[in-house]
């Protein structure tokens, strides 16, 4: 007895065997038309502040995967099945196939890309790798697509801080995922279909569910993924290689390949060496050092002139840190100063004294013991 | 303000002056009974009777009657094919389920599919419209490049854009895809 057979009457889909013909190419130009300025509108709407990003209404739109749908492979009974992919497909249907590149190539950006060199001047080489994509990429009049960046450095230097950073500046939909916890490429590549909770992966739902084609993740300690249950950076290997992330396919959602090649990716490892060669040899590593003595000195005020502002203090304390605490702080690392001075504010604010200051023995993670007296 | 035929205030499209003379309550009450007397006539040969039930007959009551009639069906079925031409294009549905209310409305009686056809030009300008607002309920604003072109679009739209093949070869067997709603 064939399958089909077995199908109740409600099923709507190709499974009875009435194919749903593809709309015509008119009809098709229309509802393209329509889903692009829904994900423009929507893009708008997720702006906290329409002055984030003022030429948002004439970014350009490029197609993330081909249209028509491809036709599914009937080969299963299962409703549940049948019903997720409806509903995967309605998602494809309303959204269109058009995302917003953001990140244009401007004069405007190359300028606030230069801001860099200020804000993390230990960070100078990636800064000039930027810039000179930034560059490339406004001569072909483009966006910022496709950047690998690797940042290899020791711990509290600042490569997640200037990831982040980068990404305001651009103006992009970023997220970090941390390789740490990773324990399957799941998070990055999508689970199996033979799972009954399959779900795609980040890449998949940031850009078909998202209104950019070319959003920024930041693989953030990414020699720490663990590979005791698989390799969380499985999907690494396809997506950062431009040609294979071209026609890129969730493990959730194999039928449907996706262009993922215009997404950003900045990755930050403590030892680089760690790495398969195959996935280090995909990204530019930039190497990054604690900052000399007169640029740590410059960041150790920048820090604390951040952390008044943080807490609308800065009319209580000085405008500059005194000499004594700078010398304490710039012989640790960025995080380390970081924690210091919050605690010396903390201290401050609580003895009610008119100025912070960083003792060496003053730091964040001090012990206490727990006991009966 | 602006009367509209689809608005509450219909009494603007019953201003003809044949409906002014007399009653025309009473009027529409004898030409039942005169109906029913010419087909009663009819049937047992009366042609005396077929006589007067004919003269009692206001030709000019008639001609109206059967005008508002044909105004009726061209505006349902502009309105009908408005509401779906907006669905066909907002459907995002993968069961394409306006494609099966396209089927339904265009077999429901022989005449519906001429009446698309001749009244496919106010069709497709009041399904803009429709589309607009539905994008405007959703907050999504068309800039001033896109709505033009969107507008474009929508009025270059054919019947058989919207339904398959086979369906526009059933509903108009003699014509081509072309020919079928080129307004």
């Amino acid at each position: 007895m064939s399958t089909l057979n077995t199908q109740t009457s409600r099923s709507k889909s190709r499974l009875r065997g009435g194919a749903v013909p593809p709309p015509s190419p008119a009809l098709g130009g229309l509802r393209a038309r329509i889903a692009a300025a829904r994900v423009r509108a929507d893009a708008i709407r997720r702006m906290p502040t329409a002055s984030e990003s003022p030429s948002l209404p004439e970014m350009p739109m490029v197609p993330i995967f081909q249209t028509p749908l491809p036709e599914a492979e009937a080969l299963t009974s299962d409703r549940d099945v049948t019903k997720r992919e409806e509903r995967i497909r309605n998602l494809l249907n309303e959204r269109g196939a058009l995302r917003l590149l953001g990140a244009l190539a401007n004069q405007e950006l190359v300028d606030s890309l230069a801001s860099l060199y200020g804000s993390h001047p230990n960070f100078s080489a990636a800064t000039d790798y930027v810039l000179g994509e930034a560059v490339l990429a406004r001569q072909k009049g483009d966006a910022l697509c496709g950047l690998r960046i690797l940042l290899t450095g020791p711990a509290g230097v600042g490569k997640t801080d200037y990831a982040l950073r980068l990404s305001r500046l651009l103006s992009l939909p970023s997220q970090v995922i941390s390789m740490s916890n990773a324990q399957s490429s799941a998070a990055i590549g999508g689970s199996e279909t033979y799972w009954g909770n399959t779900k795609p992966g980040l890449i998949w739902e940031s850009l078909v569910q998202g209104d950019y084609a070319n959003p920024l993740f930041v693989l953030d300690e990414l020699e720490k993924a663990a590979t005791a249950w698989g390799d969380p950076a499985g999907a690494l290997y396809q997506l950062l290689e431009s040609q294979t992330a071209t026609v890129f396919r969730d493990k959730s959602v194999p039928w449907l390949e996706v262009d993922c090649s215009r997404v950003n990716w900045i990755a930050t490892v403590n030892h680089a060496e760690l790495l398969h060669e195959a996935i280090r040899s995909r990204f530019s590593e930039i190497a990054v050092t604690a900052p000399p003595e007169g640029q740590q000195r410059q960041l150790v005020q920048r820090l604390y002139s951040a952390l008044l502002a943080e807490f609308a203090l800065a009319d209580r304390f000085p405008a500059h840190l005194s000499q004594s605490s700078e010398n304490v702080l710039v012989a640790t690392s960025v995080r380390e100063a970081k924690r210091m001075l919050r605690a010396a504010l903390a201290l401050a604010l609580r003895n009610n004294t008119a100025e912070i200051v960083v003792l060496a023995e003053t730091t964040a993670t001090t012990n206490q013991r727990i006991g009966f007296v | 303000m602006r009367k509209n035929r689809t608005a509450s205030l219909r009494q603007d499209a019953y201003g003809s002056r044949c409906l002014k003379q007399g009653n025309v309550i009473d009027r529409l009450r004898e030409h039942w009974g005169a109906l029913y007397g010419i087909e009663s006539a009819i049937r047992v040969q009366d042609a005396n009777a077929l006589q007067a039930a004919a003269e009692a007959l206001d030709g000019e009551l008639i001609r109206y009657a059967l005008s508002a009639l044909q105004t009726h069906l061209n505006e349902a079925a502009i309105r009908d094919c408005a509401h779906l031409i907006a669905e066909s294009i907002l459907d995002t549905a993968a069961s394409q389920p306006s494609s099966k209310r396209w089927e339904a409305w265009l077999k429901e009686a022989p005449f519906w599919p001429e009446l698309a056809k001749d009244n496919w030009r106010e069709a497709r300008l009041q399904a803009f419209e429709i589309v607009l607002a539905a994008l405007n309920d959703a907050g999504v604003t068309l800039n001033e490049e896109v709505q033009p072109a969107l507008q474009r679009e929508v009025f270059a739209l054919q019947l058989s854009d919207l339904i398959p093949a086979a369906l526009a070869a059933e509903i108009f067997p003699a014509e081509s895809d072309a020919e079928v709603c080129d307004a």
